[in-house]
């Protein structure tokens, strides 16, 4: 289709630093700036959190500036759910306007939730930018493939989430495509459509069905090729090197310093 | 070789049978085509083959082994491809979508690879192997699918109206690739079409009409008579009847050669 | 383009045509240039779209149109369009019916339907009427008849012919023959357009049509075949002339050899 620059979600094929890691390297990379996220004070350990982001992102760094422009619609909705939560949160006001009253609460907490939000959505998405759905999946599966053994359908879990991150970008297509022929006969779907329902309908409905559809005619073909019918084995073989280590360091080097800095020098 | 007899398959919860005693064969080596308007049956017939439906009446048997009691074993021996390449991929990456197959099958990884390769190398895909799989066009997304399909060394192939959603240039540029395998291997071709062009190649011709076998025949037969080509829902395009008179000037080409087959004998001088 | 033309956009697939359509929807902005109106460029010059400039008389259905249902009944699915258009009930009613007729639905027996108890086709007709009953001015078809086979592309076709003359139709297509029934005919190459005179005047040109990798009828495509293995064919134009200089250069070469 139109455009070149990576789409959210999707897999940019490249060679990045990044793209380079093992991916489990990668989750777990992840999985610590969540962590970090979480757990980070305001403002220093938060801080400390974004840094491990911007290391990160210096992994991949000739993707940046199109991640910023796929990203940059979703931090103008965080904020607004931030300015939400502010008047929202009761506790001390800071000011009355009519009915709307912002509280020193409802600041501290919007200005939280707003930072380890950014924080997990882009580091998401830089995880699913350098890496193959089936690389994330197979990292997947490395880590939470014990589940299995308490009857967690881990496998099935993680194939749907697969084949969804493939086809991020025939969806977005569809959906272009949907709101145009909609738009056509004079449907009004901008933002303001959101609460109309048949507008929202025009919209939904048929994507549902043809993905749906879609999905049995994918399901058919898996089987075909006979999936789930033994054990599988596979074209790629992930070892750690030592660009993994070192990796694996850092993370761990600012995770600890968050952890330090939240719990201990700045609660 | 894919064998039906007296077929007869209904879809669950419908009360009228799609498949109305049907029966086909396929050896080793040819191509056999299936025509007929939407809706006689012919994507059914396909899945029939392929084992992915089981019939009520009848059976289907590939090399002597019935689809009932070994489907694994006859989805691994028959290859099928559908229409939309986008209902089919299910990775991201070209390569990990052509391995599927053989990862399915458990087989070690150094013989996945080397299937890879060699299904790339055959469909004429070879060095894109890295490629993300939906920036691809229509046609190369359908060469991927029929990768897939091919790296499962399946000793029967079924196409089921996979040229559809291809440009026209397209389409005969795949369909010589995988005539071109099937010589190669000696495998059984069913190329299930609505396409006369496509029609023609084939050694036998099946025309269905509303789920039974209406005629069966050369495609010289079937397409020389206007009545059956009009119900079959053909048309005649000219070429057919330039290469009947090229052949009675001296093209030493069968009646139903491709356009480029005929356009290669003109040429050779 | 005037009132009443029917002109078509002949290009490859690929080539673009389905971007120059969402242009000449108003559905999106060009980068370069304009797209007139009466005269006017409507969407003026914020860099937003705001729906309600879209000119409302320029509709357009897209390709493969039978994935944009939607409705719980066929009628349903035909009104939204009119509904947009702030019409009365009976008027609207009058304008679905009408249109379910024009794409040989009977409106008594469709109208109540849901639109997916329907064949591929049939719905793609129901979104046919689903543009028809907002009776354009301009109404632009993308590939009207991509994806469906030889018999349905004939009704099809023929379902469409019957529009002419009522307001302008743009019609992209990737077939040389269906490009040859329009008044007027750009051919898209290159992303450049160029005008050509008129269907018959198609044809003669399938050298240069074939290179741009439009689908011609399949007498031409043998013949391009032909002159790529480096056989040359005179220059010759309409299908009974070409049919005759093959049969020529295969008698000539054979006694010849």
């Amino acid at each position: 289709m139109l455009g070149s620059s990576p789409r959210f979600l999707n897999f940019e094929p490249g060679d990045s630093i990044r793209h380079r890691l093992d991916p489990r390297t990668k989750l777990l990379a992840m999985f610590a700036v969540i962590a970090d996220a979480l757990i980070a004070s305001v403002p220093g350990g938060i801080i400390a959190a974004y840094l491990l982001g911007v290391v990160i992102g210096l992994m991949a760094l000739h993707l940046l500036p199109a991640l910023w422009r796929v990203l940059r619609p979703l931090l103008v909705l965080i904020i607004l759910f931030g300015l939400i939560i502010v008047v929202v949160t009761p506790g001390n006001a800071v000011i009355h306007i009519s009915f709307v009253v912002p509280t020193y609460d409802g600041i501290a907490l919007a200005i939280r939730l707003t930072l380890q939000t950014f924080l997990i959505i882009y580091t998401t998405s830089l995880l699913t930018i350098t890496t193959p759905p089936l690389a994330v999946a197979d990292a997947l599966q490395w880590a939470f493939g014990w589940l299995e053994r308490v009857r967690v359908p881990v496998r099935d879990i993680i194939a749907m989430v697969a084949i969804g991150l493939t086809f991020v970008p025939l969806l977005i297509e569809e959906t272009q495509k949907v709101i145009a022929a909609q738009r056509a006969r004079g449907a009004d779907l901008g933002m303001n459509a959101l609460l109309d329902e048949q507008a929202m309908g025009a919209l939904m409905i048929p994507l549902l069905l043809a993905n749906l559809r879609r999905g049995d005619e994918l399901a058919e073909s898996m089987e075909a090729r006979l999936y789930n019918s033994g054990p599988r084995t596979s074209l790629h073989e992930y070892r750690f090197r030592r660009l993994d280590a070192n990796a694996a360091a850092i993370a761990l080097a600012f995770t600890t310093a968050v952890a330090v800095i939240s719990f201990v020098l700045l609660p | 070789m894919i064998e039906a007899r007296a077929v007869t398959f209904r879809y669950p919860g419908e009360t009228d049978p799609t498949l109305h005693g049907v029966s086909v064969s396929v050896e080793a080596g040819e191509v056999v085509g299936v025509v007929g308007p939407n809706g006689s049956g012919k994507s059914t017939l396909g899945r029939l083959l392929k084992g992915l439906l089981l019939p009520n009446e009848g059976s289907v048997s590939i090399d002597g082994l019935d689809t009932g009691e070994h489907g694994l074993e006859v989805r691994r021996r028959v290859g099928l491809v559908f229409q939309n390449p986008n209902s089919q991929i299910v990775n991201a990456v070209v390569e990990h979508e052509v391995a599927f197959g053989p990862e399915n099958l458990g087989l070690p990884q150094a013989e996945v690879r080397a299937r890879v390769d060699e299904a790339l190398r055959a469909v004429g895909l070879a060095g894109r192997e890295l490629a993300e799989c939906h920036s691809l066009s229509m046609a190369d997304k359908q060469r991927v699918a029929v990768a897939a399909v091919l790296a499962m060394q399946p000793g029967h192939l079924i196409l089921d109206e996979a040229t559809a959603w291809l440009e026209p240039s397209a389409r005969w540029h795949l369909l010589d690739t995988i005539l071109q395998w099937a010589r190669s291997c000696r495998a059984g071709l069913v190329l299930i079409t609505h396409r006369m062009d496509e029609a023609q190649i084939c050694s036998r011709l099946y025309g269905m009409l509303d789920g039974k076998i209406e005629v069966e025949g050369s495609p010289q037969e079937i397409l020389a008579d206007p009545p059956t080509r009009a119900r079959l829902a053909l048309a005649l395009p000219e070429s057919l009847v330039l290469t009947s008179e090229l052949r009675a000037a001296g093209l030493p080409v069968p009646q139903n050669a491709s356009i480029d087959v005929v356009a290669e004998a003109i040429c050779e001088s | 383009m005037d009132t009443g033309e029917v002109i078509s956009v002949l290009g490859a697939p690929g080539s673009g045509k389905t971007r120059l359509a969402l242009e000449l929807a108003f559905l999106t902005r060009p980068e370069v240039g304009a797209v007139l109106f009466h005269g006017k460029n409507p969407l003026g010059r914020k860099r937003s779209l705001q729906p309600q400039q879209r000119p409302r008389a320029v509709t357009m259905l897209v390709q493969n149109a039978e994935d944009q249902l939607f409705a719980r009944t066929v009628f349903d699915d035909v009104a939204f369009g009119p509904r947009h258009l702030e019409l009365e009930d009976a008027e609207i009613e009058r304008r679905v019916l009408k249109a379910l007729s024009a794409v040989r639905l009977d409106p008594d027996e469709t109208s109540t339907r849901s639109p997916f108890a329907l064949s591929g086709g049939e719905r793609r007709r129901v979104a046919l009427a689903g543009v028809l009953a907002m009776e354009p001015e301009v109404l632009i078809l993308d590939e009207p008849t991509s994806n469906l086979d030889p018999k349905t592309r004939e009704e099809f076709l023929t379902l469409l012919e019957p529009l002419r003359g009522k307001g302008a139709i743009i019609w992209l297509t990737a077939s040389a023959e269906e490009a040859a029934r329009a008044q007027r005919i750009y051919v898209f190459q290159d992303a450049r357009l160029a005008e050509v005179q008129s269907g018959a005047n198609l044809l003669r040109d399938w050298r240069r049509l074939a290179i741009a990798g439009i689908e011609l009828p399949a007498l031409f495509e043998l013949a391009a075949a032909i002159e790529r293995r480096g056989c040359p064919l005179p220059p010759t134009g309409s299908a009974p002339e070409l049919h005759d200089a093959i049969l020529d250069v295969w008698k000539t070469r054979h006694h010849a050899g």
